[in-house]
């Protein structure tokens, strides 16, 4: 399978997520192959998966789109990053897209049985994530509230 | 106003989520119509044990959620109540899942996310029934 | 949180800490936390699913990961944290999830594991878990080493 299958389902649940919850539409798409290194906008959710798919997910945005992202969600207005509902909204949309995305990809795939891990949250300047011997694909998404970057990378995928 | 019934009752909804943005966009969708959030839980453990202290028309319920997911946590409380209306919730839904979930007795299954028509029509529905 | 869960991945630390010649490590510390948040500059993650569900993190200061990556290949010295020690790392990582996911499955849990995730930054905010860690520190010549384990 090519990478770009492996990111297809994420970047279609992506886009259908932030429309339904958020209202937000993407404005322009592109994705981008990436190495074992990825430098995050400043906040980024990680979900792992594994069974017939082993990898992970990143939902990756800028602290400033994050926080417009939960005050979108919740209705409520944030200062920071790290108020706890700025945190579990990205924690929790991450979880949706995710989920959505490996629903679709074990109903097209009966056999491959996938489950997710519980997501991770990191924000602040200069982080980078490192996966050692797993390439990566990107797509950055365009929205009025900022650049939204996914990445998914899978095991043996090439 | 949905949430109400001929009489002026209101429909008392009990919320099972571990996230508490998803529970928080629960009340988003129901409160406006006058449904009443009569109890919230953060995992299948916690709903089990506060189920019997409230009086919940309909469970709304996640699945994958820390200390007992919410399949085991359905099947928990259709044993203590088997007419008991429960909605699955959630972000995971694959044929698999729906399955065990129907085999458990749930009632309805809403994907996250949920637009508060589509979540509002399923409980009028399964009250009904 | 079970107890013997726990053993299997101090096990699985100090086996694989071993082979790769950190000998000097050991326990110092056991902590618990009503969630898992990091003070340190480099942290690993790997999730679990199967009869355990949640998320063990190990989490050492930058100088501590160059100084077992220089450990790791010889002796090399290591200056920089760039991509050579973060390799170092995650083979750690990878190698410790794997010996001790072996110790779960003899005392009974059949567990899968993620590929680990390497985050690295100073400063950061973070929510790794939600639900109760248990934290246990090591530690060697090389500096302070702990690994997190978040379980659902």
């Amino acid at each position: 399978m090519s990478k770009d299958s492996y990111l297809s389902p994420f970047s279609l649940a992506t886009s259908d997520v932030l429309k339904e919850m958020l209202d937000i539409n993407i404005d322009g798409s592109e994705t981008a192959s990436e190495g074992d290194l990825f430098v995050s906008q400043g906040f980024i959710v990680v979900v792992g998966f594994t069974g017939g798919w082993k990898g992970r997910f990143f939902l990756d945005m800028s602290s400033e789109t994050a926080i417009q992202m939960a005050s979108l969600l919740t209705g409520d207005d944030y200062d920071s990053v790290g108020d706890e509902d700025v945190i579990m909204s990205g924690a929790e949309l991450a979880n949706i897209i995710s989920g959505n995305a490996i629903t679709d990809i074990n109903n097209s795939q009966p056999g491959l049985n996938i489950r997710l891990t519980p997501p991770s949250v990191f924000a602040g300047d200069g982080i980078s994530m490192f996966n050692v011997r797993l390439s990566s694909s990107s797509a950055l998404m365009q929205t009025n509230i900022g650049t939204i970057k996914i990445n998914v990378a899978v095991e043996g995928g090439k | 106003m949905k949430g109400l019934r001929a009489d002026g009752t209101a429909i008392r909804i009990m919320a099972v989520d571990d996230s508490p943005i998803s529970r928080k966009m629960i009340k988003k969708a129901l409160e406006p119509e006058g449904f009443v959030i009569v109890g919230e839980a953060a995992n299948g453990k916690e709903a089990v044990e506060l189920y019997p202290t409230i009086q919940a028309d309909v469970v709304t319920m996640d699945v994958t959620m820390p200390v007992m997911d919410g399949l085991d946590a359905a099947s928990a409380i259709k044993n203590i109540n088997s007419k008991q209306k429960i909605i699955m919730l959630s972000a995971m839904g694959d044929d698999d899942i729906i399955k065990d979930a129907k085999s458990r007795g749930i009632d309805d299954v809403c994907a996250k996310p949920f637009k508060p028509d589509e979540i509002i029509g399923k409980i009028i529905r399964i009250l009904e029934n | 949180m079970d107890v013997k869960h726990i053993n299997a991945f101090v096990s699985g630390l100090l086996n694989v800490s071993n082979m790769l010649g950190i000998n000097d490590i050991k326990r110092t510390g056991l902590a618990k936390n009503e969630s898992l948040k990091t003070d340190n500059d480099v942290n690993i993650i790997i999730g679990l699913v199967g009869d355990l569900r949640g998320n063990v993190v190990l989490s050492l200061q930058e100088a501590t990961a160059c100084n077992i990556a220089s450990k790791m290949m010889g002796g090399v010295p290591v200056e920089q944290f760039d991509l050579m020690p973060k390799s170092a790392l995650c083979e750690m990582a990878n190698m410790i999830a794997g010996n001790s996911v072996s110790n779960l499955e003899q005392a009974g849990s059949l567990v899968d594991i993620t590929p680990p995730t390497l985050v690295n930054g100073r400063n950061m905010i973070s929510m790794i878990s939600q639900v109760e860690t248990i934290i246990v520190q090591f530690a060697a010549s090389e500096g302070t080493i702990a690994i997190n384990i978040s379980l659902e």
